[in-house]
Protein backbone atom coordinates (compact mmCIF):
# COMPACT_ATOMS: atom_id res chain seq x y z
CA UNK A 1 0.00 0.00 0.00
CA UNK A 2 2.91 2.55 0.12
CA UNK A 3 1.68 3.80 -3.58
CA UNK A 4 -0.86 5.52 -1.77
CA UNK A 5 2.33 7.66 -0.18
CA UNK A 6 3.62 8.34 -3.66
CA UNK A 7 2.84 11.23 -5.92
CA UNK A 8 -0.62 10.79 -7.16
CA UNK A 9 -0.88 9.26 -10.71
CA UNK A 10 -3.80 8.17 -12.52
CA UNK A 11 -2.35 4.68 -12.22
CA UNK A 12 -2.01 4.95 -8.56
CA UNK A 13 -5.02 5.76 -7.85
CA UNK A 14 -6.78 2.74 -10.46
CA UNK A 15 -4.43 0.79 -8.41
CA UNK A 16 -5.25 1.61 -5.00
CA UNK A 17 -9.26 1.43 -5.79
CA UNK A 18 -8.51 -1.94 -7.42
CA UNK A 19 -6.73 -3.06 -3.70
CA UNK A 20 -10.45 -2.21 -1.76
CA UNK A 21 -11.81 1.15 -2.40
CA UNK A 22 -9.77 5.01 -1.99
CA UNK A 23 -9.41 5.70 1.81
CA UNK A 24 -8.86 8.79 3.12
CA UNK A 25 -6.70 8.06 5.98
CA UNK A 26 -4.39 10.75 7.66
CA UNK A 27 -1.08 10.55 7.05
CA UNK A 28 1.08 11.49 9.80
CA UNK A 29 5.33 11.69 8.43
CA UNK A 30 8.04 11.37 10.88
CA UNK A 31 11.17 12.64 9.24
CA UNK A 32 14.46 11.13 11.72
CA UNK A 33 14.24 7.90 13.98
CA UNK A 34 16.26 9.09 16.57
CA UNK A 35 14.91 9.71 20.17
CA UNK A 36 12.22 12.00 19.11
CA UNK A 37 11.03 10.40 16.28
CA UNK A 38 10.94 7.39 17.49
CA UNK A 39 9.32 8.18 20.38
CA UNK A 40 6.41 10.06 18.45
CA UNK A 41 6.19 7.62 16.39
CA UNK A 42 5.72 4.39 19.07
CA UNK A 43 3.11 6.78 21.04
CA UNK A 44 0.86 7.79 17.90
CA UNK A 45 0.98 3.95 16.70
CA UNK A 46 -0.25 2.72 20.06
CA UNK A 47 -2.93 5.24 19.95
CA UNK A 48 -4.13 4.94 17.19
CA UNK A 49 -3.20 1.19 16.67
CA UNK A 50 -7.32 0.67 15.61
CA UNK A 51 -7.42 3.34 13.05
CA UNK A 52 -4.27 2.24 11.84
CA UNK A 53 -5.61 -1.33 11.64
CA UNK A 54 -9.06 0.19 9.54
CA UNK A 55 -6.22 2.15 7.11
CA UNK A 56 -7.40 5.50 8.73
CA UNK A 57 -4.54 6.96 10.01
CA UNK A 58 -0.86 6.21 8.51
CA UNK A 59 2.27 7.02 10.30
CA UNK A 60 6.03 6.64 8.09
CA UNK A 61 8.94 7.41 9.63
CA UNK A 62 11.80 8.34 7.41
CA UNK A 63 15.62 8.11 8.21
CA UNK A 64 18.99 6.90 5.86
CA UNK A 65 20.47 4.37 8.48
CA UNK A 66 18.63 1.60 10.24
CA UNK A 67 20.22 1.33 12.86
CA UNK A 68 20.05 3.93 16.00
CA UNK A 69 23.08 4.85 17.75
CA UNK A 70 22.09 6.50 20.86
CA UNK A 71 24.91 9.74 20.71
CA UNK A 72 24.16 10.66 24.55
CA UNK A 73 26.25 7.52 25.53
CA UNK A 74 29.44 8.47 23.25
CA UNK A 75 31.43 10.58 26.30
CA UNK A 76 31.76 7.09 28.03
CA UNK A 77 33.20 4.99 24.96
CA UNK A 78 36.76 6.01 25.82
CA UNK A 79 36.86 5.83 29.56
CA UNK A 80 35.23 1.70 28.98
CA UNK A 81 31.82 2.90 30.99
CA UNK A 82 29.74 1.80 27.83
CA UNK A 83 30.24 -0.34 24.85
CA UNK A 84 29.27 0.00 21.34
CA UNK A 85 26.69 -2.55 21.43
CA UNK A 86 25.32 -1.07 24.51
CA UNK A 87 24.72 1.53 22.51
CA UNK A 88 23.23 0.68 19.06
CA UNK A 89 19.98 -1.20 18.53
CA UNK A 90 18.35 -1.91 15.17
CA UNK A 91 15.66 0.18 14.83
CA UNK A 92 12.75 -2.34 13.79
CA UNK A 93 13.02 -3.57 16.83
CA UNK A 94 12.50 -0.02 18.87
CA UNK A 95 9.94 1.21 16.37
CA UNK A 96 5.99 -0.66 16.53
CA UNK A 97 5.43 -2.50 13.43
CA UNK A 98 2.40 -0.32 12.58
CA UNK A 99 4.38 2.21 11.46
CA UNK A 100 5.98 2.29 7.55
CA UNK A 101 9.63 1.99 8.53
CA UNK A 102 11.58 3.87 5.34
CA UNK A 103 15.76 3.49 5.66
CA UNK A 104 18.30 3.94 3.32
CA UNK A 105 17.92 6.05 0.15
CA UNK A 106 14.09 6.34 0.72
CA UNK A 107 14.44 7.38 3.84
CA UNK A 108 17.10 10.18 3.42
CA UNK A 109 15.08 13.58 3.07
CA UNK A 110 16.60 15.68 0.29
CA UNK A 111 14.08 18.86 0.05
CA UNK A 112 10.81 19.73 2.09
CA UNK A 113 8.30 21.62 0.57
CA UNK A 114 5.76 23.21 3.28
CA UNK A 115 3.13 24.81 1.12
CA UNK A 116 2.91 21.82 -1.32
CA UNK A 117 3.10 19.32 2.04
CA UNK A 118 5.66 17.24 -0.05
CA UNK A 119 8.96 15.41 1.15
CA UNK A 120 11.29 14.17 -1.29
CA UNK A 121 13.73 11.87 -0.37
CA UNK A 122 17.45 10.79 -2.19
CA UNK A 123 15.81 8.00 -4.05
CA UNK A 124 13.62 10.53 -6.01
CA UNK A 125 10.66 9.35 -4.38
CA UNK A 126 7.97 11.90 -2.70
CA UNK A 127 6.05 11.72 0.18
CA UNK A 128 2.63 13.43 1.13
CA UNK A 129 1.76 14.05 4.46
CA UNK A 130 -0.96 15.74 6.79
CA UNK A 131 0.91 16.25 9.54
CA UNK A 132 4.60 16.84 9.47
CA UNK A 133 7.34 15.79 12.31
CA UNK A 134 10.74 17.22 11.91
CA UNK A 135 12.90 15.16 14.65
CA UNK A 136 16.49 14.91 12.35
CA UNK A 137 18.96 16.25 14.68
CA UNK A 138 21.66 17.98 14.03
CA UNK A 139 25.40 17.49 12.30
CA UNK A 140 29.31 18.15 13.31
CA UNK A 141 30.42 20.88 10.95
CA UNK A 142 34.18 20.18 11.44
CA UNK A 143 35.47 22.51 8.60
CA UNK A 144 33.80 25.17 9.84
CA UNK A 145 36.70 25.54 12.27
CA UNK A 146 40.23 26.25 10.12
CA UNK A 147 42.57 23.82 10.84
CA UNK A 148 40.42 21.78 12.99
CA UNK A 149 40.30 18.64 10.45
CA UNK A 150 44.06 18.41 10.69
CA UNK A 151 43.84 17.14 14.17
CA UNK A 152 40.60 16.42 15.07
CA UNK A 153 40.24 14.03 18.51
CA UNK A 154 36.70 13.45 19.71
CA UNK A 155 34.24 11.71 21.54
CA UNK A 156 31.21 13.53 19.46
CA UNK A 157 31.14 12.31 16.25
CA UNK A 158 30.79 8.63 16.04
CA UNK A 159 31.54 5.53 18.60
CA UNK A 160 34.56 4.63 16.19
CA UNK A 161 36.16 8.56 16.88
CA UNK A 162 34.98 7.36 20.89
CA UNK A 163 37.25 4.31 20.26
CA UNK A 164 40.02 6.02 18.80
CA UNK A 165 40.08 8.64 21.40
CA UNK A 166 40.04 6.01 24.45
CA UNK A 167 42.89 4.43 22.52
CA UNK A 168 44.95 7.52 22.58
CA UNK A 169 43.64 8.25 25.96
CA UNK A 170 44.77 4.98 27.42
CA UNK A 171 48.50 5.83 26.20
CA UNK A 172 48.86 9.36 27.12
CA UNK A 173 51.58 9.58 29.67
CA UNK A 174 52.82 13.29 30.11
CA UNK A 175 52.02 16.56 28.70
CA UNK A 176 48.91 18.85 28.86
CA UNK A 177 45.51 17.67 27.11
CA UNK A 178 43.39 20.27 25.78
CA UNK A 179 39.67 20.28 25.65
CA UNK A 180 38.19 22.64 23.21
CA UNK A 181 34.71 23.64 22.50
CA UNK A 182 34.82 26.30 19.81
CA UNK A 183 31.29 27.68 19.87
CA UNK A 184 28.03 26.96 21.07
CA UNK A 185 25.32 26.00 20.18
CA UNK A 186 26.14 21.87 20.60
CA UNK A 187 24.09 19.37 21.37
CA UNK A 188 24.32 18.09 25.42
CA UNK A 189 26.37 20.76 26.36
CA UNK A 190 27.12 19.14 29.45
CA UNK A 191 29.09 16.60 27.96
CA UNK A 192 32.42 18.87 27.48
CA UNK A 193 32.42 18.86 30.98
CA UNK A 194 31.19 15.46 32.28
CA UNK A 195 34.03 14.26 30.00
CA UNK A 196 36.61 16.26 31.01
CA UNK A 197 35.65 15.16 34.36
CA UNK A 198 35.80 11.83 33.50
CA UNK A 199 39.26 11.86 32.02
CA UNK A 200 40.43 13.32 35.21
CA UNK A 201 39.29 10.16 37.19
CA UNK A 202 40.37 8.34 34.58
CA UNK A 203 43.93 9.60 34.40
CA UNK A 204 44.33 10.07 38.35
CA UNK A 205 42.55 6.51 39.32
CA UNK A 206 43.06 4.09 36.65
CA UNK A 207 45.98 5.10 35.39
CA UNK A 208 47.47 6.30 38.28
CA UNK A 209 48.11 9.25 40.62
CA UNK A 210 51.78 9.50 38.80
CA UNK A 211 50.41 9.79 35.18
CA UNK A 212 47.68 12.30 36.29
CA UNK A 213 50.63 14.44 37.88
CA UNK A 214 52.30 14.29 34.41
CA UNK A 215 49.35 15.53 32.98
CA UNK A 216 47.72 18.89 32.39
CA UNK A 217 44.09 19.53 31.67
CA UNK A 218 42.95 22.48 29.82
CA UNK A 219 39.14 23.03 29.38
CA UNK A 220 38.63 25.82 26.69
CA UNK A 221 34.81 27.31 26.83
CA UNK A 222 33.29 29.50 24.06
CA UNK A 223 31.04 32.03 26.40
CA UNK A 224 31.10 32.88 30.59
CA UNK A 225 28.82 29.88 32.56
CA UNK A 226 29.07 26.43 32.43
CA UNK A 227 25.59 25.86 32.13
CA UNK A 228 22.85 27.46 34.13
CA UNK A 229 24.53 29.69 36.92
CA UNK A 230 23.83 26.20 39.64
CA UNK A 231 25.46 24.01 37.06
CA UNK A 232 28.02 26.24 36.77
CA UNK A 233 28.94 26.44 40.62
CA UNK A 234 28.95 22.89 41.10
CA UNK A 235 31.42 22.64 38.00
CA UNK A 236 33.68 25.42 38.52
CA UNK A 237 34.35 23.99 42.48
CA UNK A 238 34.51 20.18 41.09
CA UNK A 239 37.21 21.35 37.71
CA UNK A 240 39.29 23.94 40.70
CA UNK A 241 39.10 20.76 43.30
CA UNK A 242 40.98 18.42 40.28
CA UNK A 243 43.24 20.81 38.93
CA UNK A 244 41.65 21.44 35.52
CA UNK A 245 41.96 24.76 34.39
CA UNK A 246 39.14 26.76 32.68
CA UNK A 247 39.87 29.39 30.17
CA UNK A 248 36.32 30.89 29.63
CA UNK A 249 35.03 33.17 26.87
CA UNK A 250 37.42 31.60 24.50
CA UNK A 251 37.14 32.64 20.74
CA UNK A 252 38.88 30.26 18.17
CA UNK A 253 40.70 31.83 15.44
CA UNK A 254 41.99 28.00 14.13
CA UNK A 255 43.79 25.12 15.33
CA UNK A 256 47.54 25.33 13.99
CA UNK A 257 47.73 21.53 13.79
CA UNK A 258 51.75 21.71 12.15
CA UNK A 259 52.58 23.31 16.01
CA UNK A 260 50.17 21.54 18.10
CA UNK A 261 48.51 25.26 18.94
CA UNK A 262 45.17 26.49 19.12
CA UNK A 263 45.09 29.80 18.24
CA UNK A 264 42.36 32.64 19.86
CA UNK A 265 40.92 35.24 17.88
CA UNK A 266 42.91 37.84 20.10
CA UNK A 267 45.95 35.99 18.92
CA UNK A 268 46.62 34.22 22.02
CA UNK A 269 48.50 30.89 21.09
CA UNK A 270 47.97 27.72 23.66
CA UNK A 271 50.13 24.55 23.09
CA UNK A 272 48.56 21.32 23.65
CA UNK A 273 49.75 17.60 23.40
CA UNK A 274 46.69 16.28 22.74
CA UNK A 275 43.88 18.08 21.52
CA UNK A 276 40.35 16.63 21.99
CA UNK A 277 37.30 19.01 20.31
CA UNK A 278 33.79 19.19 20.59
CA UNK A 279 32.95 20.08 16.51
CA UNK A 280 30.58 23.03 16.06
CA UNK A 281 27.08 21.81 15.28
CA UNK A 282 24.19 22.79 12.40
CA UNK A 283 21.07 21.76 11.42
CA UNK A 284 20.47 19.90 8.28
CA UNK A 285 21.19 20.76 4.60
CA UNK A 286 18.22 19.52 3.23
CA UNK A 287 16.53 22.08 5.60
CA UNK A 288 18.78 25.27 4.48
CA UNK A 289 18.30 24.27 1.00
CA UNK A 290 14.50 23.93 0.87
CA UNK A 291 14.75 27.25 3.05
CA UNK A 292 12.57 26.41 5.80
CA UNK A 293 15.70 26.91 8.24
CA UNK A 294 17.33 29.84 10.10
CA UNK A 295 20.80 30.69 10.30
CA UNK A 296 22.62 27.36 11.29
CA UNK A 297 19.98 25.50 9.67
CA UNK A 298 17.99 25.17 12.83
CA UNK A 299 13.82 24.61 12.15
CA UNK A 300 12.19 27.79 14.08
CA UNK A 301 9.17 26.31 16.26
CA UNK A 302 7.36 28.40 18.63
CA UNK A 303 8.95 27.81 22.20
CA UNK A 304 5.66 26.02 24.02
CA UNK A 305 3.86 24.29 20.57
CA UNK A 306 6.73 22.99 18.93
CA UNK A 307 4.72 24.30 15.81
CA UNK A 308 6.64 25.56 12.89
CA UNK A 309 7.07 29.42 12.79
CA UNK A 310 9.65 30.41 10.17
CA UNK A 311 11.10 31.69 7.03
CA UNK A 312 7.92 30.61 4.79
CA UNK A 313 5.47 31.35 6.82
CA UNK A 314 3.72 29.72 9.67
CA UNK A 315 2.25 25.82 9.55
CA UNK A 316 0.54 24.72 12.46
CA UNK A 317 0.25 21.45 11.02
CA UNK A 318 4.39 21.04 10.91
CA UNK A 319 6.34 19.99 14.14
CA UNK A 320 9.88 20.45 14.88
CA UNK A 321 11.36 19.51 17.91
CA UNK A 322 15.05 17.98 19.48
CA UNK A 323 18.52 18.57 18.61
CA UNK A 324 17.55 20.32 15.05
CA UNK A 325 15.02 22.98 16.11
CA UNK A 326 14.74 25.86 18.13
CA UNK A 327 13.04 24.31 21.21
CA UNK A 328 14.06 23.86 24.91
CA UNK A 329 16.86 26.21 26.07
CA UNK A 330 19.84 24.00 25.15
CA UNK A 331 19.85 20.86 23.06
CA UNK A 332 19.58 17.87 25.27
CA UNK A 333 18.12 14.24 24.59
CA UNK A 334 16.31 14.84 27.94
CA UNK A 335 14.73 17.80 26.29
CA UNK A 336 14.46 15.94 22.98
CA UNK A 337 12.47 13.28 25.02
CA UNK A 338 9.89 15.87 26.78
CA UNK A 339 9.16 17.83 23.30
CA UNK A 340 8.17 14.43 21.12
CA UNK A 341 5.40 13.52 24.36
CA UNK A 342 4.31 16.85 23.79
CA UNK A 343 4.11 17.00 19.62
CA UNK A 344 2.86 13.27 19.81
CA UNK A 345 -0.10 14.32 22.19
CA UNK A 346 -1.11 17.25 20.13
CA UNK A 347 -1.03 15.25 17.25
CA UNK A 348 -3.53 12.81 19.09
CA UNK A 349 -5.54 15.76 20.25
CA UNK A 350 -5.47 16.98 16.49
CA UNK A 351 -6.47 13.58 14.88
CA UNK A 352 -9.13 13.10 17.82
CA UNK A 353 -10.61 16.76 16.98
CA UNK A 354 -10.88 17.53 20.45
CA UNK A 355 -9.43 21.10 20.10
CA UNK A 356 -7.02 20.52 22.85
CA UNK A 357 -3.67 21.66 23.33
CA UNK A 358 -0.70 20.72 25.18
CA UNK A 359 2.41 22.65 25.52
CA UNK A 360 5.90 22.31 25.86
CA UNK A 361 6.71 23.95 29.37
CA UNK A 362 11.16 24.09 28.67
CA UNK A 363 11.46 20.56 30.66
CA UNK A 364 15.20 19.75 30.04
CA UNK A 365 17.94 17.61 31.79
CA UNK A 366 21.71 17.80 31.58
CA UNK A 367 23.12 14.99 34.00
CA UNK A 368 26.39 16.14 35.74
CA UNK A 369 29.23 13.71 36.74
CA UNK A 370 31.12 14.46 39.98
CA UNK A 371 33.31 10.79 39.82
CA UNK A 372 33.21 7.69 37.71
CA UNK A 373 33.59 4.54 39.61
CA UNK A 374 37.25 3.53 40.12
CA UNK A 375 38.71 1.88 43.31
CA UNK A 376 39.24 5.13 45.13
CA UNK A 377 35.98 6.47 43.89
CA UNK A 378 32.19 5.18 43.93
CA UNK A 379 30.97 7.26 41.28
CA UNK A 380 28.69 10.50 41.93
CA UNK A 381 26.17 11.89 39.12
CA UNK A 382 23.18 14.59 39.12
CA UNK A 383 20.73 14.38 36.68
CA UNK A 384 19.35 18.48 36.83
CA UNK A 385 16.60 19.58 35.58
CA UNK A 386 15.01 23.04 34.72
CA UNK A 387 12.28 24.64 32.85
CA UNK A 388 11.54 27.92 30.71
CA UNK A 389 10.66 29.66 33.70
CA UNK A 390 12.02 27.41 36.57
CA UNK A 391 15.70 27.84 36.99
CA UNK A 392 18.04 25.00 38.23
CA UNK A 393 17.92 24.35 41.79
CA UNK A 394 21.46 24.16 43.46
CA UNK A 395 22.28 20.13 43.89
CA UNK A 396 24.70 17.89 44.84
CA UNK A 397 26.04 14.86 42.92
CA UNK A 398 25.32 11.17 44.75
CA UNK A 399 26.12 8.12 44.12
CA UNK A 400 22.21 6.75 43.71
CA UNK A 401 22.54 9.67 40.53
CA UNK A 402 25.28 7.83 39.14
CA UNK A 403 23.39 4.41 39.60
CA UNK A 404 20.47 5.78 37.97
CA UNK A 405 22.44 7.34 35.48
CA UNK A 406 24.32 4.53 34.41
CA UNK A 407 21.00 2.56 34.60
CA UNK A 408 19.44 5.19 31.93
CA UNK A 409 21.57 4.04 29.54
CA UNK A 410 20.78 0.58 29.20
CA UNK A 411 16.78 0.88 29.80
CA UNK A 412 16.36 3.91 27.11
CA UNK A 413 15.12 1.99 24.46
CA UNK A 414 12.53 0.36 26.28
CA UNK A 415 11.37 3.35 27.84
CA UNK A 416 11.74 6.39 26.27
CA UNK A 417 12.10 5.43 22.44
CA UNK A 418 8.66 3.34 22.99
CA UNK A 419 7.60 6.65 24.88
CA UNK A 420 6.60 4.67 28.19
CA UNK A 421 8.39 7.13 30.65
CA UNK B 1 32.50 32.54 37.93
CA UNK B 2 29.21 34.03 37.27
CA UNK B 3 25.10 33.61 37.67
CA UNK B 4 23.45 34.56 41.01
CA UNK B 5 21.94 32.94 42.90
CA UNK B 6 19.00 32.67 45.25
CA UNK B 7 19.32 31.34 49.16
CA UNK B 8 16.94 28.00 49.62
CA UNK B 9 14.52 28.96 51.80
CA UNK B 10 13.83 26.00 54.44
CA UNK B 11 10.87 25.12 56.14
CA UNK B 12 10.91 23.15 59.76
CA UNK B 13 9.01 19.59 59.84
CA UNK B 14 7.91 17.97 63.32
CA UNK B 15 8.46 14.59 63.53
CA UNK B 16 7.27 12.34 66.70
CA UNK B 17 10.25 9.92 67.94
CA UNK B 18 8.45 6.94 66.09
CA UNK B 19 8.10 8.74 62.78
CA UNK B 20 12.05 9.60 63.53
CA UNK B 21 12.65 6.10 64.29
CA UNK B 22 10.80 4.93 60.79
CA UNK B 23 12.45 7.57 58.72
CA UNK B 24 16.04 6.66 59.91
CA UNK B 25 15.15 2.80 58.96
CA UNK B 26 13.80 3.82 55.76
CA UNK B 27 17.48 6.13 55.51
CA UNK B 28 19.40 3.09 56.62
CA UNK B 29 17.86 1.10 54.12
CA UNK B 30 18.46 3.25 51.08
CA UNK B 31 22.23 3.53 52.24
CA UNK B 32 22.55 -0.08 52.21
CA UNK B 33 21.15 -0.26 48.95
CA UNK B 34 23.63 2.58 47.50
CA UNK B 35 26.32 0.95 49.24
CA UNK B 36 26.25 -2.24 47.66
CA UNK B 37 25.29 -1.45 44.38
CA UNK B 38 27.94 -0.82 41.64
CA UNK B 39 28.04 -0.37 38.15
CA UNK B 40 28.33 -4.32 37.10
CA UNK B 41 25.13 -4.84 39.22
CA UNK B 42 23.15 -1.90 37.80
CA UNK B 43 24.01 -3.09 34.24
CA UNK B 44 22.81 -6.61 35.07
CA UNK B 45 19.66 -5.55 36.86
CA UNK B 46 19.13 -2.96 33.80
CA UNK B 47 18.89 -6.17 31.34
CA UNK B 48 15.90 -7.54 33.63
CA UNK B 49 14.07 -4.33 33.48
CA UNK B 50 14.48 -3.94 29.98
CA UNK B 51 12.71 -7.46 29.89
CA UNK B 52 9.88 -5.95 32.25
CA UNK B 53 9.39 -3.14 30.46
CA UNK B 54 9.00 -4.59 27.34
CA UNK B 55 6.20 -6.58 29.14
CA UNK B 56 4.26 -3.40 29.91
CA UNK B 57 4.48 -2.15 26.43
CA UNK B 58 3.48 -5.30 24.90
CA UNK B 59 0.47 -5.25 27.43
CA UNK B 60 -0.20 -1.15 27.00
CA UNK B 61 -0.09 -1.80 22.86
CA UNK B 62 -2.99 -4.34 22.43
CA UNK B 63 -6.38 -4.29 22.44
CA UNK B 64 -5.82 -8.06 22.97
CA UNK B 65 -5.30 -7.69 26.26
CA UNK B 66 -8.75 -6.06 26.62
CA UNK B 67 -10.75 -8.81 24.68
CA UNK B 68 -9.00 -11.27 26.64
CA UNK B 69 -9.85 -8.92 30.09
CA UNK B 70 -14.10 -9.85 28.65
CA UNK B 71 -13.27 -12.97 27.63
CA UNK B 72 -11.81 -14.61 30.92
CA UNK B 73 -14.87 -13.21 32.95
CA UNK B 74 -17.43 -14.44 30.30
CA UNK B 75 -19.69 -16.25 33.13
CA UNK B 76 -20.06 -19.42 30.54
CA UNK B 77 -16.27 -19.79 30.97
CA UNK B 78 -16.55 -19.71 34.62
CA UNK B 79 -18.87 -22.16 34.39
CA UNK B 80 -16.86 -24.27 32.50
CA UNK B 81 -14.18 -24.07 34.85
CA UNK B 82 -16.53 -24.94 37.81
CA UNK B 83 -17.23 -28.27 35.77
CA UNK B 84 -15.12 -29.00 32.52
CA UNK B 85 -16.68 -30.57 30.07
CA UNK B 86 -14.91 -33.50 28.00
CA UNK B 87 -14.51 -32.47 24.21
CA UNK B 88 -14.13 -35.12 21.80
CA UNK B 89 -13.01 -34.81 18.30
CA UNK B 90 -16.46 -34.77 16.88
CA UNK B 91 -17.56 -32.20 19.93
CA UNK B 92 -14.30 -30.28 18.64
CA UNK B 93 -15.31 -30.08 14.93
CA UNK B 94 -18.49 -29.51 16.15
CA UNK B 95 -17.51 -26.57 18.32
CA UNK B 96 -16.04 -24.99 15.01
CA UNK B 97 -19.07 -24.30 13.74
CA UNK B 98 -19.76 -22.17 16.29
CA UNK B 99 -19.46 -18.70 15.20
CA UNK B 100 -17.89 -17.36 18.65
CA UNK B 101 -15.61 -20.29 18.11
CA UNK B 102 -14.54 -19.33 14.48
CA UNK B 103 -13.76 -15.63 15.59
CA UNK B 104 -11.34 -17.14 18.17
CA UNK B 105 -9.79 -18.94 15.82
CA UNK B 106 -9.30 -16.31 13.48
CA UNK B 107 -7.87 -14.00 16.34
CA UNK B 108 -5.30 -17.34 17.28
CA UNK B 109 -4.31 -17.76 13.49
CA UNK B 110 -3.78 -13.81 13.03
CA UNK B 111 -1.42 -14.14 16.18
CA UNK B 112 0.00 -17.55 14.92
CA UNK B 113 1.02 -15.25 11.53
CA UNK B 114 2.57 -12.46 13.34
CA UNK B 115 4.75 -14.62 15.60
CA UNK B 116 6.04 -16.24 12.90
CA UNK B 117 6.65 -12.91 10.73
CA UNK B 118 8.22 -11.43 14.12
CA UNK B 119 10.03 -14.09 14.40
CA UNK B 120 11.75 -14.01 11.32
CA UNK B 121 12.27 -10.20 11.08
Amino acid sequence: MYRNWEKSSLMEVLFSFLEGGIKMSKKVLILGAGLGGSAVANKLAREFRKEIAKGEVEITILDKNDVNVFQGGFTFIPFGLYTPEDLTMPRKKVISPRVKAVFGRDGEVKSVDLADRKVTVASGRSYSYDYLVIATGCQADVESVPGLSNDFNTFYTSIEDALKLGKLVKTFDKGRIVILTPQMPIPCPGAPGKFTVMLDAYLRYIRGEEVRKNVEIEFLWPIETIGPPAYNQIATKVFEERNINITRNFKLSEVDANNKEVVGADGERIKYDLLITIPPHKGIKAFSDSGIAVEGGWIPVDKYTLQYRGPVGNYDEVYAMGDGSTAGAVKTGIGAHYQSLIVAQNLINELHGNGIKVSYMGELGCPFVGAIYTPSTRGEAHIATWMYDKPLEPFKPTKLGWLIYRMYYYIYWDTELKALM
Amino acid sequence: MTGEMKEKETIPVELDQSELDALVEVLNTVKFLRDFLNDQMVHDIAEVMSVVFKLINTVASTDLIDVLERGLQDPNLDKALLNPPKVSTWGLIKAMKDEDVQKGMGIMIELLKAIGRASTD
